[in-house]
């Protein structure tokens, strides 16, 4: 089984340099909108398969942002949500892009939904304004029905019990002083080996995208 | 009067119904499903643990619910805090419609561990521990707890633990007081007998010669904290210490190596008493609560400390003559606001980089501060302190497994601190204002258990800044 949470960069090239990563997906204008092409292949690995099949809605989010040289900050994103019937052995599957696009699908077999998603094409990112190349940060995170609370939870718990570093005022002293196991420590010992426990699945890659002029 | 119905109005009536019934189809699909529990069943866990998780989830057998309402449940049990991961699903149940949910538990080990390996390099010798010589410009320190909790009911956590500089500390954590989210711990650590001595750096303001103190076996500590979430974001947290015991003596950070000179001691039978406490309100956007890649905290707040020390001895040595010379009990309070800020950002899906910094303003009062000339100092100050550090944190490993999850990474950080009182005093070799430029790596490999960590650093003390 492959680690979860594992995360790996894939640069892209779209608009006629074609991808350097064959398996990734691609960003491309279309319309007035950047949509996210060639969803990667994650449905089959054993444990998002457990996720999508435990009969309560699993969350495949993407979060898409402008980076680097891109002469706009833009965010946007889309995800799926997945919920398979058990009684009637269906797929319910909920599609919401960066249009505002809201689309039902309901699919009767696991390979139906995963040649939909395979084809999907999902609206990220209103098409900018400024011509040239961008750059994108794609990020997918497979968010289990169980998980959807978690990462709140530890905020909480991390928020009241450590955190930041505490103790007295001194930008000196304080860090002189050589207590790695003080209470304040040993509690944020306590919630580390508590909580963190890494999203089950994420993926991240690096993307490139031309807007207007060479298509 | 007839109606005759025209074959338009009949088309107009047929797909005005068509519409109604596909709106109602509709309508019917974007219902939230609901679910008829059948059967609750809780695995991985003991028997006791298994009926709490049951109960915290607050659904019942045979009743129906909306994901919504299951997905309380599901942040309701991760909230206990012997739960480490919790998964739920659903199975089909005995009859068409119904099922059985499925809660599977993983519970967090009730063993606990952390140790440090620690290599420094000094710019010149500190005073800080004993087995460095005054050529030594190096230092290792193997610092480490091991301890042992045990959860109680629903929201109750009592820990033991055996460290190598506390002693022993034992504790008890409520969660989720009064029902609102709020974490309450108190803890009390004694040093075992014959087990000499713990020692802790005063804060610069409360006593400008930067020094350390050492307590003796019947050091103890008495510490609690609390925090209350106000919302998604924001907490408030109190915390406060009570160190107290004999001490075995006092030392200057950098006296020691500079000049000859005298040192102090206390009186037989005294008590050294250091007490801090902090009020603070965080805000903390930041995506991962251990090892954040965005988002940023930001923290203000007070804090005050407090040192309290018998009669002293001053010690100096004159032509080969040690002189003894009685001072007055030395005592000063500090108080001071405090802001702090993180911001984190993600360079690469991997690596992140966060700038950190600190602020503090306040004033303290000295009574009888010993000085390096044999006099006593009695002053009200102004202190100042400040300190910037910039923090590239490469994940190196990561890994989810069906017990337990386990992260390696590398931390690599340059920080610089400063603190100064004003109006400017030196009643001793320690520079005014006192600086601090220190780089270090660190690597850090975690898991369901504990923390190991490895770290190399180097460390400039004193009068850093050109």
């Amino acid at each position: 089984m492959r680690p979860a949470g594992l995360v790996f960069v894939c640069f892209a090239m779209v608009s006629g340099a074609g991808p350097l990563c064959a398996a990734g997906p691609v960003l491309q204008s279309e319309a007035n909108w950047v949509v996210l092409a060639g969803l990667p292949s994650l449905l089959d690995k054993a444990e998002v398969r457990k996720q999508l099949d435990s009969g309560l809605t699993a969350t495949l989010a993407f979060e898409v942002r402008t980076t680097g040289a891109s002469p706009q900050k833009l965010r946007g994103g889309a995800r799926v949500d997945v919920r398979y019937e058990l009684w009637d052995e269906v797929y319910l599957v909920t599609r919401l892009d960066a249009s505002g696009k809201r689309e039902r699908l309901r699919f009767d077999s696991f390979a139906q939904f995963g040649h939909w998603w395979r084809e999907a094409r999902l609206p990220v990112l209103p098409l900018p304004r400024g011509a040239g190349p961008w750059q994108a940060e794609v990020r997918l995170r497979v968010i289990p029905f169980s998980q959807a609370e978690q990462r709140e939870t530890q905020r909480w718990l991390s928020d009241s019990m450590a955190g930041t570093t505490g103790g007295s005022a001194g930008a000196v002293s304080q860090a002189l002083d050589d207590q790695p196991v003080s209470f304040s420590q040993v509690l944020q010992l306590l919630v580390a080996t508590s909580i963190g426990r890494p999203a089950l699945y994420e993926q991240e890659w690096n993307l490139a995208f031309q807007v207007g002029g060479k298509k | 009067m007839t109606f005759e119905a025209r074959p338009s109005v009949v088309r107009r009536v047929l797909l005005g119904g068509l519409l109604l019934l596909m709106a109602l189809a509709v309508r019917a699909q974007e219902e939230p499903a609901r679910f008829l529990l059948e059967r609750i069943t809780v695995e991985g866990t003991r028997p006791a643990a298994g009926r709490i998780v049951a109960a915290e989830t607050l659904l019942r057998e045979g009743e129906t619910y909306s994901e919504a309402e299951i997905g309380q449940a599901v942040a309701r049990v991760h909230r206990l805090p012997f739960v480490l991961d919790a998964d739920f699903s659903l199975r089909k149940g005995s009859t068409r419609g119904a099922f059985e949910l499925l809660v599977q538990v993983e519970e967090a080990r009730r063993f606990f561990f952390e140790h440090t390996v620690g290599f420094y390099t000094l710019a010149e010798p500190l005073n800080l521990d004993n087995s460095i010589g005054d050529d030594n410009e190096w230092s290792v320190t193997l610092p480490g707890v091991a301890g042992f909790r045990q959860f109680i009911g629903r929201s109750g956590m009592v820990f033991a633990a055996l460290d190598s500089k506390e002693g022993v500390q034992v504790g008890f954590t409520r969660y989720d007081l009064f029902g609102r989210g709020i974490v309450a711990s108190v803890g009390y650590s004694g040093l075992l007998p014959d087990f000499c001595c713990t020692s802790e750096v005063l804060p610069y303001g409360l006593d400008p010669n930067f020094v350390f103190w050492d307590w003796r076996d019947s050091a103890r500590r008495l510490s609690f904290e609390a925090g209350m979430p106000l919302n998604a974001t924001d907490a408030l947290r109190l915390d406060g210490s009570r160190r107290s015991g004999e001490s075995s003596g006092r030392q200057e950070v950098l006296g020691r190596f500079r000049a000859n000179g005298s040192f102090f001691d206390l009186a037989a039978d005294v008590d050294v008493t250091l007490d801090r406490a902090e009020l603070k309100w965080v805000r903390d956007t930041s995506d991962d609560p251990l090892v954040p890649s965005r988002g940023f905290t930001v923290s203000g707040g007070v804090e005050w400390a407090s040192f309290e020390a018998g009669p002293l001895h001053r010690f100096r040595v004159e032509d080969g003559e040690v002189i003894e010379q009685a001072l007055p009990a030395q005592r000063s309070e500090q108080i001071a606001a405090v802001v702090s800020a993180a911001r984190h950002w993600s360079v690469t899906p991997r690596q992140t980089v966060s700038g950190l910094g600190r602020l503090s303003f306040g004033q303290v009062k000295l009574h009888d501060l010993p000085t390096a000339a044999g006099t006593s100092l009695n002053a009200d100050l102004d202190v100042f302190g400040g300190s910037l550090a910039l923090q590239h944190t490469a994940r190196l490993k990561q890994s989810r497994r069906e017990r337990g999850f386990s992260d390696t990474y590398l931390e690599s950080r340059i920080e610089l601190g400063v603190e100064a009182a004003s109006p400017e005093v030196q009643p001793s070799r320690a520079p005014n204002p006192l600086e601090r430029l220190e780089l270090s790596t660190a690597l850090v490999f975690r898991s369901a258990w504990g923390r190991l960590r490895i770290m190399f650093s180097y460390l400039d003390v004193g009068e850093v800044l050109p």
